[in-house]
């Protein structure tokens, strides 16, 4: 028990007893001096208990009373009858309350109401903002606010546990913690006969002519006889009657997008027995993304024009590039469902654009289709290659007996200039030649500065470790002269008895003079074939292609070393002459189902040669030639999808291919096959309505992503169906991960552009369609009374039935404020009473009169 | 005018004495006296005192009359007329989200923070109230809260204030706009006082209902921190993490600074930042899952905001998943399942309780354990499944594309010669479907997760393709999914989710500094402040029993970009309340002690009698 003052400062009227004091001891009043005193008392009191009022002195005791606030839903999802439950309810709590307790009842629904007596006439409050929405953590803080704090708050949620708004847990929790208890009743939901359609589900996004599932859940509360239709734009699609039994159903319909853009489907419902029609509805969009997009590459467009109007036939879009288009960036890539090659060479890509196209098949499940050619494969240089990494097929290939053997020489620059990366290329790229030779085959490696030094002399290529020892050996230093080189090449090859010579010449580097023309001559007589490498600015290009030329061979010219090897690959299979199989032969399908269904091969031409590659070990083939050898081999790679055809789509060995009738369905079903399976989207969009909220879920592509101080923003642009544009930005959940809520506003489609930027560039964009449905209130279903238990959990209270409604008695611990105001001033009239009393009656008469008995006067 | 205590009237009956009381004739004392040369002037004197001669020159009794009825009307308590209308009901609505925690200056930390400065302001916005007004207080973060219901008791809102505690929540101010802008039961005029270090944004509605006015707190200092924090398991080797980490330096200058990393309180690694203006960075870490679960962050800095200087993250326990194989052995089943990392086949013996998750081929027991389970190519009927139509050579189609059960299956490459279908509960997801009817289906019956394939594996090339590995991985991860999925850093208030297990009720976790919030709570609230916190008592299955808490929010670290000037200048407040504007009992009360001093000086100097 405390006293408190509300005006402190009042008590400087203190001073107003200086004058009393001081007149008093002045006095002319010829009292009784006692009498006098008693006076002085009286009004000295009379004046402190008026300065106490003034101050405001206040007591402040601890309360036991109540402030039982019953929180009543008057949503639309409670049946109407509910309100016996709260009169119920009203009449426990009457029953109980005590002697100043207060008890009222507050209504809401989507807004709060005004706080109303606990009487019959609580019905006629209706909360503010209509009854669509049920915001049950704004009403228990709105009870909060409304109650006196000298009281201790008891509030009874009476609810069917459904919540449209924000979370009421955490305002369940927040009560507890300012002190109040809350005690939840579940109110009934709404009883009368009801269909609805509770769920529309259908993929985010599909490609024009894919077929795809609509999901339709419908809800119902009695057995009755329903009529369900599907709408796309406006359009009826489908129409079925559906009989529907007490509970949950589940109809689909299958349908064919024939148009790439947004759709919206509508599903509804009839029934004869349906209180709310505003349920009956069902809305979803889908992303048609239009026909797949491939992007086809090769070294001259005009020869994939045949493979391009067989596709679009198809429906399927292709951009067609030349070697010089493949693509540098993941951004770029990813605009296309899949990837085509067509006879380009591992030399035309640089290490990057092949790591770049792994990245698009293994991470975000691009498709990717090799076609062959006298370029591709072994021939292309992909042995060893990232390239080769991700194809279902090995370049390299058991070659068969009856093919020639190969004596070959490669012939290295090993002067200073090349030391560092360029002669560590330059020995893996002689490695990886003598990897892909057999043992019928020959190899020497000579190292040539201003001196000529065998490595290895020439030698059979079964002998591999030793070879591989010596080409290790190789150091740099000194200057450049070839010809000497050459002169030594020739004198061992024309020494071996292999029926195919050839010699591979590689500097960086401008060589000493020397009678080039003369030993390229003599080389071409002995049947050695020379071919040139030239890496760096530095290399003499002219002379090395003139050598090429007169030696008939190949001349290469690269800035970037870590092409030798794949030149050196490429150069040696070309070499061996045993990649090709150039004669007519016939495709067979292989067993089992696959990307070829429907195709009928017993009609299809001759193909006019192949390249021999091997399949890999989980690969599958799914053509091949009469003699065994994989024709079409297809295997999933990372998340993608790669698919390798040994021939060609041009006319050089599918040129009888090309007025097949089913040329244009072979490869449709094959890119199909390897399109990517998810959307094509970099940005995977994930939602789910919560309230009146979408919560947005963005997962973005990590592929491209540099490690270091980049910062990817992502946002999303929302159009809602009042075309109201607002911009939202997302929040980081994760690496790769982001996160929003967007607030929809009323019924209809929302547009969602998600757009990830990089150093303020758009690097992906999407869009997606949200179409709101009819508001959660109108869901029919049975109270959640497992919310309802969390509720009363985290509130410190429970769920109890309406007559089983306790209020609490004991103390509160509240503090209750009493102002004495009222007292002292009724006290402080009464003493200035008994003041003026002193002063009036001659108390000392009495007083001497009773002391001494009556005399007469003398 | 009215009264509101009509009822005190009653005590005007007192003017009855008081006028008796002054007709009242005193007797003369007897004294014996020297000389009676006077006493014909004393008697002129008292000559006059007939009782009407007395009213006459009643001036006492006026001042005591005056006296009585400016108490008796102090008591009735005059209010003017109107002024009910006129009440003014204050709301005063407190911001106590993490950016309220930045020191007023940092170089002399002993002027507080800005929560401190925010709480003096809304004490004098107390003191500042008139008589009869009413205030309540909302605090506000990330959501709101009624810190005090509405009350006239200066004393009891001033207490409340008192309860106000520092967070690090985000700050999201629509839930007390909105709860400001529909406060129930009040009928005068309505001020919401808006006391933060940000203007009030949100809601356009709410904004307008509340019409907030905007008490500024704070000042530009630049600031330094952990503006976001998260890591994953690397998608390419499991046994790696990836951890982004991003800061933020917030000033209008350019700064350096380096951020030291922790594994288990032990330097791991450090990070040099160089950032120009409101500037922010991201780095990337790659670290092995194994070697210390605890990883922090630290800033060399001492800067406005202290709480976004440090962040943590707990690194899961990669823990095994136990599968019970029950049914019809299946060798391409068990060893695809035995293919996935951290997954343990159990023997058919082990306890239901034991077990997360069941895979049932072929032959369905009577009972089903109770776990989640996958069923696959069942011969018989479920309790909530029945066979549907059979099929020859059926095409399959994938249904629910976007379905985490469906992602990266190639349905297509997979052939069946012939295919039982199923008919799955409503509300099921339909995953897979041979000619519309279901194959592959989701569902969850009462908590209960529910997986079935009706494909028979010795009847399709499933088991052979590189969808089934996937889609095993896909349902293991829908099944079961496992604490190494979940975050590994929270913010404050956002859900800590643990799973539920005997004992729950009673665990707490509990702060380095001492706050605890019992862990069925912050499941759904959070918890208000960042650290490490650990649970108490602690889990058996999990012995660190710890989860870190990180503000990392952009918005809440940008304590420059806010209100204020440079140099801490406190301005005086202007409440706008009416602190003069109080009830007219005071000034009558006033009145009647200076009455009757007055008459107290006058009777006693005989001025009136």
């Amino acid at each position: 028990m405390i006293f408190e003052w509300t005006q402190p400062w009042m008590l400087w009227g203190a001073l107003a007893l200086v004058p009393v004091l001081v007149v008093y001891r002045r006095s002319l009043v010829d009292l009784p001096r006692g009498q006098q005193r008693a006076a002085l008392f009286m009004r000295v009191a009379v004046l402190l208990l008026l300065l106490l009022a003034a101050a405001g002195l206040v007591l402040v005791k601890p309360g036991d009373r109540h402030f039982t606030v019953v929180v009543v839903d008057r949503s639309r999802s409670v049946d109407p009858s509910a309100t016996a439950q709260v009169d119920t309810v009203l009449a426990e709590v009457q029953r109980q309350v005590r002697t100043g307790d207060r008890v009222a009842v507050l209504p809401y629904a989507d807004g709060v109401g005004e706080l109303v007596a606990a009487d019959a006439a609580w019905t006629n409050a209706w909360p503010a903002g209509g009854t669509v929405g049920t915001d049950t953590a704004t009403a228990l803080q709105a009870a909060l606010t409304a109650m006196d704090p000298s009281y201790a708050a008891h509030v009874i949620l009476m609810t069917d546990g459904w919540a449209t708004g924000d979370d009421p847990g955490a305002a369940a929790s927040a009560l507890r913690r300012s002190g109040a208890a809350l005690d939840v009743v579940s109110m009934a939901s709404r009883l009368d006969p009801e269909v609805q359609i509770s769920e529309v589900r259908a993929p985010s996004s599909v490609h024009v002519g894919e077929p795809f599932r609509l999901e339709v859940l419908v809800d119902a509360n009695q057995a009755q006889e329903a009529t369900l239709s599907l709408y796309r734009e406006g359009i009826l699609l489908a129409e079925e009657p559906v009989t529907l039994e007490g509970g949950s159903h589940l109809f689909t319909f299958r349908h064919v997008p024939d148009e790439g853009k947004l759709q919206a489907y509508t599903v509804r419902i009839r029934a004869e027995q349906d209180h709310l029609v505003d349920n009956n509805e069902g809305q979803v969009v889908v992303a048609t993304t239009g026909r797949p997009r491939v992007l086809a590459v090769g070294r001259r467009p005009r020869e994939l024009r045949p493979f391009a109007r067989a596709l679009e036939q198809e429906d399927i879009e292709v951009e067609v590039r030349t070697e010089d288009g493949i693509p540098n960036d993941l951004a770029d890539l990813q605009g296309f469902d899949a990837v085509s090659l067509h006879n380009v060479p591992a030399t035309a890509m640089t290490e990057e654009q092949m790591r770049l196209l792994r990245s698009y098949v293994r991470d975000t499940g691009g498709g990717v289709l090799l076609v062959g050619g006298d370029r591709s494969y072994g021939l292309g240089g992909y042995f060893r290659t990232t390239l080769e990494e991700i194809m279902p097929v090995h370049s390299d290939f058991e070659r068969e007996r009856e093919h020639p053997s190969l004596g070959m020489v490669l012939v290295l620059d090993k002067s200073g200039s090349m030391n560092g990366l360029k002669l560590d290329l330059a020995k893996e790229a002689a490695r990886a030649a003598l990897d892909l030779l057999d043992a019928r085959d020959q190899i020497g490696v000579m190292a040539f500065d201003d001196q000529t030094q065998w490595l290895s002399e020439l030698r059979s290529a079964s002998d591999r470790t030793y070879i591989r020892d010596r080409i290790s050996t190789l150091r740099p230093g000194g200057g450049t002269s070839m010809g000497p080189a050459m002169r030594a090449a020739l004198a061992a090859l024309d020494s071996t008895d292999t029926r195919l010579k050839h010699v591979i010449l590689l500097t960086d580097g401008m060589s000493k003079p020397d009678d080039f023309f003369g030993l390229a001559q003599a080389m071409s007589a002995a049947g050695i074939t020379v071919s040139t490498v030239g890496i760096g600015e530095g290399a003499d290009q002219p002379l090395l292609e003139q050598i090429a030329s007169w030696g008939e061979g190949r001349s290469y010219f690269t800035v970037d070393p870590s092409a030798v090897p794949r030149i050196f690959a490429r150069e040696t299979v070309t070499a061996t002459r045993s990649a090709l199989l150039e004669e007519p032969l016939l495709a067979v399908p292989m067993p089992g189902p696959g990307m070829l269904r429907g195709i009928d091969f017993n009609q299809a031409p001759f193909l006019l040669g192949c390249v021999l590659t091997r399949p890999k070990a989980t690969a599958e083939v799914h053509l091949a030639t009469e003699r065994g050898d994989p024709l079409l081999v297809s295997w999933r790679y990372g998340l993608g999808k790669v698919v390798a055809f040994m021939s060609d789509a041009e006319s050089r060995w599918a040129a009888e291919w090309l007025s097949w009738e089913d040329f244009g369905a072979f490869w449709a079903q094959v890119l199909r096959d390897t399109l990517r399976v998810r959307a094509p989207d970099q940005l995977q969009v994930q939602w789910a309505r919560q309230g009146d909220a979408l919560r947005l879920d963005v997962r973005t592509d990590e592929a491209g992503r540099p490690v270091g101080d980049t910062m990817d923003t992502v946002t999303v642009s929302v159009l809602d169906p009042a075309m109201g544009s607002t911009v939202y930005p997302l929040e980081r959940s994760g690496p790769d991960r982001y996160r929003t809520q967007i607030p929809i506003s009323g019924r209809g489609l929302h547009m969602l552009r998600i757009t990830q930027s990089r150093n303020g560039e758009t690097i992906s964009e999407t869009e997606r369609g949200y179409m709101a449905g009819y508001h959660e209130e109108y869901r029919v279903r049975p109270p959640h009374t497992e919310a309802m238990q969390t509720w009363a959990q985290l509130g410190g209270g429970q769920v109890v039935p309406p007559d089983g409604v306790v209020l609490q008695t004991q103390r509160s611990g509240a503090r209750v404020p009493h102002a004495l105001r009222p007292l002292l001033l009724k006290v402080a009239l009464l003493l200035f009473l008994v003041d003026l009393a002193l002063r009036r009656i001659d108390f000392s008469s009495y007083i001497h009169r009773i002391r001494s008995p009556k005399k007469e006067p003398s | 005018m009215t009264w509101l205590h009509p009822q005190a009237a009653w005590w005007f009956l007192l003017a009855i004495p008081v006028v008796l009381l002054y007709i009242l004739r005193r007797r003369r004392r007897r004294l014996v006296v020297a000389t009676t040369l006077f006493w014909q002037e004393v008697w002129q004197e008292s000559a006059p005192r007939a009782w009407w001669q007395k009213l006459r020159h009643g001036v006492s009794l006026l001042l005591q009359l005056l006296f009585l009825a400016l108490l008796v009307t102090a008591l009735m308590e005059p209010v003017r007329a109107g002024s009910q209308r006129d009440r003014m009901l204050v709301v005063l609505v407190l911001d106590h989200s993490a950016s309220m925690n930045a020191w007023l200056d940092p170089g002399q930390t002993e002027r507080g923070t800005r929560l401190d400065r925010a709480t003096q302001i809304a004490r004098e916005y107390i003191h500042a109230l008139g008589s009869d007004d009413e205030a309540l207080i909302l605090t506000t973060a990330d959501r709101a809260q009624v810190l005090c219901g509405r009350t006239q008791h200066r004393g009891t809102l001033l207490d409340a204030l008192e309860e106000v505690r520092p967070t690090d929540l985000p700050g999201h101010p629509e839930a007390a706009l909105k709860l400001a802008a529909g406060l129930p039961g009040h009928e005068g005029h309505r001020r919401v006082v808006w006391i933060s270090d940000q203007a009030p944004a949100g809601d356009t509605a709410a904004l307008a209902g509340a019409n907030p006015e905007w008490v500024p707190v704070g000042n530009r200092h630049p600031n330094a921190g952990v503006t976001a924090l998260a890591g994953r398991i690397d998608p390419s080797d499991p046994t790696m993490a990836v951890v982004d980490l991003e800061v933020g330096w917030f000033s209008s200058e350019p700064g350096s600074f380096s951020v030291a990393m922790n594994r288990d309180g032990r330097p791991y690694d450090s990070f040099f930042f160089e950032l120009g203006p409101n500037q922010r960075a991201n780095r990337r870490i790659r670290l092995p899952l194994q070697g210390g679960r605890l990883l922090e962050w630290g800033l060399d800095m001492d800067d406005a905001l202290i709480t976004d200087n440090h962040a943590a993250l707990m690194l899961p326990e990669p823990t095994p998943i136990v599968v019970q194989l029950l049914g019809t052995p299946n060798l391409f089943l068990e060893e695809v399942l035995r293919a996935q990392a951290r997954l343990v086949l159990a023997g058919p013996d082990l306890p239901a309780e034991q077990v997360d998750f069941c895979v049932v081929h072929g032959e369905i027991p009577e009972t089903l354990p109770d776990c989640p389970i996958w069923i696959l190519a069942p011969r018989t009927d479920g309790p909530d499944w029945s066979a549907g139509p059979v099929h020859q050579s059926p095409v399959l189609q994938a249904g629910a594309v976007d379905h985490p059960l469906m992602r990266h299956v190639d349905v297509a490459s997979i052939h069946a010669a012939w295919c039982r279908t199923l008919v799955p509960p409503a509300g099921a997801e339909v995953l897979i479907d041979a000619f519309g009817s279901p194959v592959y289906a989701a569902w969850v019956q009462t908590g209960k997760k529910r997986l079935v394939l009706s494909l028979d594996l010795a009847r399709t090339d499933l088991a052979l393709r590189t969808a089934f590995p996937i889609l095993v991985a896909n349902a293991m991860q829908w099944l079961v999914p496992s604490a190494i999925d979940r975050p590994w850093a929270f913010q404050p208030g956002e859900p800590i989710q643990v799973d539920p297990r005997e004992g729950m009720s009673t665990e707490r976790w509990v702060h380095p500094q001492g706050l605890s919030i019992s862990a069925r709570e912050a499941m759904t609230v959070g918890v208000p402040r960042a650290g490490v916190y650990r649970l108490d008592p602690v889990p058996a299955g999990d012995p660190s029993g710890r989860c870190a808490v990180n503000l990392s929010h952009a918005g809440e670290s940008n304590v420059y970009a806010e209100s204020g000037s440079d140099d801490y200048t406190p301005a005086p407040l202007q409440t706008g309340l009416r602190p003069g504007r109080r009830p007219l009992w005071i000034y009558l009360v006033v009145a009647a002690g200076l009455c009757t001093v007055f008459e107290w000086v006058a009777h006693h100097r005989r001025w009136v009698d």
